[in-house]
């Protein structure tokens, strides 16, 4: 009986490592293959059938990494998703707060906040180039940093509203008879509970920062050109895959990060049980 | 500490009127409880006290000074709310001290206070846990303890029993009065519980509807109940209440009851002078001013009864017996050797010296010379 249990057990556990590494290998697949790319020839990258791995690995391709111009392009990258990151959240955050407290948005913000999402980025970016066209701001990266801050904010403040709604209001209550003054309460009695939710919100954003097209096509020009836009012109010629392959693999780093942090902050925040009836 | 008085205090929520022009005036050091059936405003009067909510109209003062327009933290009030919320990011000991950190204990001051106050809810070993799993009854103590551990000019308690179960709340009753023994903090304790009320208050308030129905010691609303709602609403028995009206005859004056035309005489000087044959009144008459008859004759003010017992609910040392007197159900308590079974008979001496006469129409309790009792 106890051993059938034990045998039982063992099986379980097989089939769950079992499945837990066919998910592993098909979400792992795409790195190494972005891997083994940049290391072929730009020969073994065209040939069909594939090839799994390399004859001879060689890292030519990886030279496009250190091109004055793509350090450029990473550069800007870096200071637009990071700018736009930190405005968005700070912001957000302050007026999730506030929408949270006050009950402004009211039941559809969830709607509203979404709807920004539902029109084709391109044309948001058409119509951004004329508003700040007019200005002679198109093509700058504070230009960029400012309509991808715009663009991200309501998803900032859905995300931080939901967060500071599940603070009890008879939490901030209790720490006002306690001494605190209203003002005080964002950071006193907020601030600890959704900390980990202020972070995963980060990640995200940076996520959606980084990897963001339209606006950065449209927008940004030679001067501002960040990663993703990069990618998308030379993508297409065949014979820059291995070099295409690199600066994926570059691309990804800092999402991989993001995500991994998120993680372990996400979980965190949800099983954050807050102690009530 | 301080005194506190309240005035002609008034709250609307909505188009609902919470709280009806209230006043009362509250000793220093002295233990208010406020009792009255769920919705009555107690919560809402405790909240306005601690500056939770705001006054549409009228004034509270501590120590004379207006408090109104004060924030809670300038109140220098505790409260247990109704549901404690806890922080959940803090440890046990580090939400006790909450509100001696905002004011800027010293820090072995600090430790002794939150220790104390610990100890006296009984959560010992808890302290430096973090309040996560934490039962609702814990809780509240946890929450007791913050409260305690504070040196408010009023401390404000909302039902703060009320999630623990029977066996810890009495513990918890005797500390809470203990504390206020030797501290003697001024303190407004609401509660639902009219056994509470009676067990912890040096005065008690009843609210009905947002306003006072009356206030006193325990035993003055427990003997002179102001209306029909007070007499019911005290008493680990329900008053019996009988339907009946005035009837005067050779005898004295006595109350016809409704139902089976039994006339109960009243002892002399009962009724007001004013009082015209015919009003309708309710008798209200308490399951303990009841006792099976021991001498040859019932003693002054007493009326001797054969009741048929119908129903028999022991207590332990004492038993409820139902009978009816007329057509309408009676019960008696009274010790449990007195009767062994339902479809005896036994003779049961009523005292009404300390029956109560209520108006049937107002509700309001009929005392001799017409005034409220």
């Amino acid at each position: 009986m106890n051993g059938g249990m034990n045998w039982r057990a063992a099986a379980w556990l097989g089939v769950r490592y079992a499945v837990a590494i066919v998910a592993l290998v098909v979400f792992l697949f795409p790195l190494y293959w972005l891997a083994v790319t940049a290391m072929k020839t730009p020969e073994e990258v065209l040939t069909y059938p594939p090839v799994w791995w390399p004859a001879a690995p060689q890292f030519k391709s990886f030279a496009i990494l250190f091109e004055r111009e793509t350090l450029w392009v990473i550069a800007n990258s870096l200071i637009v998703a990071v700018l736009s990151t930190a405005l968005a959240v700070s912001l957000g955050t302050i007026s999730a707060y506030a929408l949270a407290r006050s009950g402004l948005g009211g039941r559809f913000f969830a709607a509203w906040a979404v709807a920004s999402r539902l029109v084709p980025p391109v044309l948001l970016a058409l119509l951004a180039v004329l508003a700040f066209g007019r200005f002679g701001w198109a093509g700058s990266l504070v230009t960029l940093v400012t309509v991808l801050t715009i663009f991200n904010l309501p998803y900032v403040m859905w995300m931080m509203r939901g967060y500071f709604r599940d603070v009890p209001i008879a939490l901030e209550e209790t720490a006002l008879v306690a001494g605190l003054t209203r003002r005080q309460l964002p950071v006193m009695v907020a601030w600890p509970i959704v900390r980990g939710g202020v972070f995963a919100t980060t990640a995200f954003t940076f996520v959606l920062a980084w990897n963001e097209l339209a606006f950065a096509l449209v927008l940004a020009g030679d001067s501002a050109m960040t990663l993703p836009v990069l990618l998308a012109e030379i993508g297409t010629q065949p014979e820059a895959r291995g070099g295409v392959a690199a600066l994926c693999l570059v691309a990804v780093a800092p999402v991989l990060v993001a995500l991994i942090f998120m993680h372990g902050r996400l979980a965190r925040t949800l099983s954050l049980g807050l102690v009530r009836d | 500490m301080a005194n506190v008085s309240i005035s002609g205090l008034t709250k609307s929520v909505g188009r609902a009127r919470v709280l009806k022009n209230i006043d009362l005036a509250i000793q220093d050091g002295e233990f208010v409880v406020v009792v009255g059936p769920s919705g009555s405003g107690k919560s809402m009067l405790l909240r306005t006290l601690a500056g939770l909510e705001t006054a549409d109209a009228g004034t509270i003062a501590f120590d004379g000074e207006p408090v109104n327009d004060l924030m809670p933290r300038d109140r220098n009030v505790a409260l247990v709310p109704q549901a404690p919320v806890l922080f959940p990011t803090l440890s046990v000991f580090e939400n006790i001290a909450f509100g001696l950190r905002t004011r800027g204990l010293a820090r072995a001051e600090i430790t002794k206070r939150v220790e104390r106050a610990g100890a006296l809810v009984d959560l010992p070993a808890r302290l430096s846990r973090p309040v996560r799993g934490l039962t609702a009854g814990e809780c509240q103590k946890v929450a007791v303890a913050q409260s305690i551990a504070r040196d408010a000019l009023v401390h404000l308690f909302d039902e703060p029993l009320s999630r623990l179960d029977n066996a810890r709340r009495e513990p918890m009753r005797a500390a809470l009065k203990q504390l206020h023994q030797e501290k003697r903090m001024t303190i407004v304790y609401v509660t639902q519980n009219h056994m509470e009320a009676m067990n912890l208050a040096d005065r008690i308030v009843l609210l009905r509807d947002g306003a006072v129905e009356q206030q006193g010691t325990p035993v003055e609303l427990f003997e002179r109940p102001a209306s029909r709602f007070v007499a019911g609403f005290f008493g680990a028995l329900k008053m019996n209440f009988l339907t009946g009206t005035i009837a005067r005859n050779e005898a004295g004056p006595a109350v016809r009851l409704a139902n089976g035309g039994m006339s109960v005489p009243l002892p002399p000087n009962r009724l007001p002078q004013s009082m015209a044959d015919g009003t309708s009144v309710f008798l209200g008459l308490r399951p303990e001013h009841m006792a099976r008859a021991v001498r040859v004759s019932p003693p002054d003010g007493t009326m001797r009864y054969e009741a048929k017992i119908e129903l028999l609910q022991p207590t332990g040392p004492r038993v409820c017996a139902t009978f009816r007197m007329g057509e309408e159900p009676v019960v008696a308590e009274l010790q449990a050797h007195d009767v062994s079974a339902p479809g005896e008979t036994v003779a049961i001496d009523i005292n009404l010296k300390r029956a109560t006469l209520f108006d049937a129409e107002t509700e309001k309790t009929l005392s001799p010379e017409g005034a409220v009792a």
